[in-house]
């Protein structure tokens, strides 16, 4: 792999690219391969909870919550 | 609203980017969101985020205002304001959150109350919420047997009696019982739940823990659990529950 790219940057891709995202739905772990995730990043994202991608998400963005929810 | 002759004098637009970011965005809102002068949005995940900076390259983030153990009330003020300074300013400011703008947000009603007694244009567009995609997921027609649907802390709260014959939606169970922003799961509020709908239900009552797949893929959590056995449940985040209604 020549370089590696962060979970955040792939769901980035996938929000605004349609190819990537038929790719993904097509054959996930090649996309996400030929995209240069890594193998923590493929794990969490085929078998992984929401909450252990938002951990993920908090951890590489160093951000001070993993998620925002509405009270009311 | 929105046309350059409105340009100067202040508006205000509220969207929804609806559960997944990027893909449920109606062509409505982008082009609102394309347009604004200022672009204010507090989603509910961190990533993916870019399509909106791609689509207004002014947009801002509000996360910073979302500091955990912050009383939600004070959150939603700051929310409002930080809105409504712009629009006085004389600026065409776009507030996006997640979801619907007009389903449990009190931040979007309030700031476009406010702006309009103040004298701005302001208008809210519809989005698809968490509801819309709890049908789809669940394979639910509230057109069947109807649908009541709370939010969980004021379910708790009202001592409201529900109709055990028709589906119950309670929403932010995670954070059932609480007033501050958090991202933990709120285990007390969820005792009380479940005491609450086993008194009506019964602890055997078999309830859904349900949340729509927050991310470009990925699937929906769709977890069947007892009544009883509530309170010790893997809750996600961002959760609601189902309850079933009484077999006759």
């Amino acid at each position: 792999m020549a370089f590696r790219r962060e979970l955040h940057e792939f769901l980035n891709e996938l929000s605004e690219n349609g190819e990537l995202l038929a790719q993904y739905n097509d054959d996930p772990d090649q996309a996400m391969l030929d995209y240069g995730l890594g193998d923590e990043d493929r794990e969490l994202l085929l078998h992984g909870s929401n909450d252990q991608i938002r951990e993920k998400l908090k951890q590489e963005m160093k951000s001070h919550v993993a998620y925002v929810i509405r009270m009311g | 609203m929105g046309r350059p002759a409105d340009r100067g004098r202040g508006s205000l637009v509220a969207v929804g980017a609806g559960i997944r970011p990027g893909l449920h965005l109606t062509q409505e809102s982008r082009s609102r969101i394309e347009r604004a002068d200022e672009v204010l949005y507090l989603l509910a995940e961190l990533a993916p985020t870019s399509w909106i900076h791609e689509l207004n390259p002014a947009a801002r983030s509000l996360i910073d205002i979302y500091r955990p153990g912050r009383d939600q009330r004070e959150v939603y003020e700051e929310l409002v304001e930080t809105a409504l300074e712009s629009v006085r300013r004389g600026r065409y400011v776009c507030m996006v959150t997640y979801g619907n703008p007009a389903v449990f947000d009190d931040s979007c009603h309030e700031a476009v109350r406010r702006a309009r007694e103040e004298g701005y244009l302001a208008e809210m567009l519809p989005a698809i919420s968490a509801i819309d995609c709890l049908f789809v997921d669940l394979g639910i027609d509230p057109g069947r047997v109807g649908l009541q649907l709370f939010e969980a802390t004021q379910y708790l709260t009202s001592e409201r009696a529900p109709d055990t014959s028709v589906p119950l939606v309670l929403w932010q169970i995670s954070v059932v019982g609480g007033t501050q922003t958090t991202n933990a799961v709120n285990r007390d509020g969820l005792r009380r739940l479940a005491t609450r709908l086993a008194a009506l239900y019964g602890e055997d009552h078999e309830v859904i823990v349900y949340e729509a797949a927050p991310f470009p893929v990925g699937r929906p959590t769709i977890e069947h659990v007892r009544v009883a056995d509530l309170p010790e449940a893997e809750i996600p985040g961002l959760s609601s529950l189902y309850v079933p209604p009484l077999k006759k």
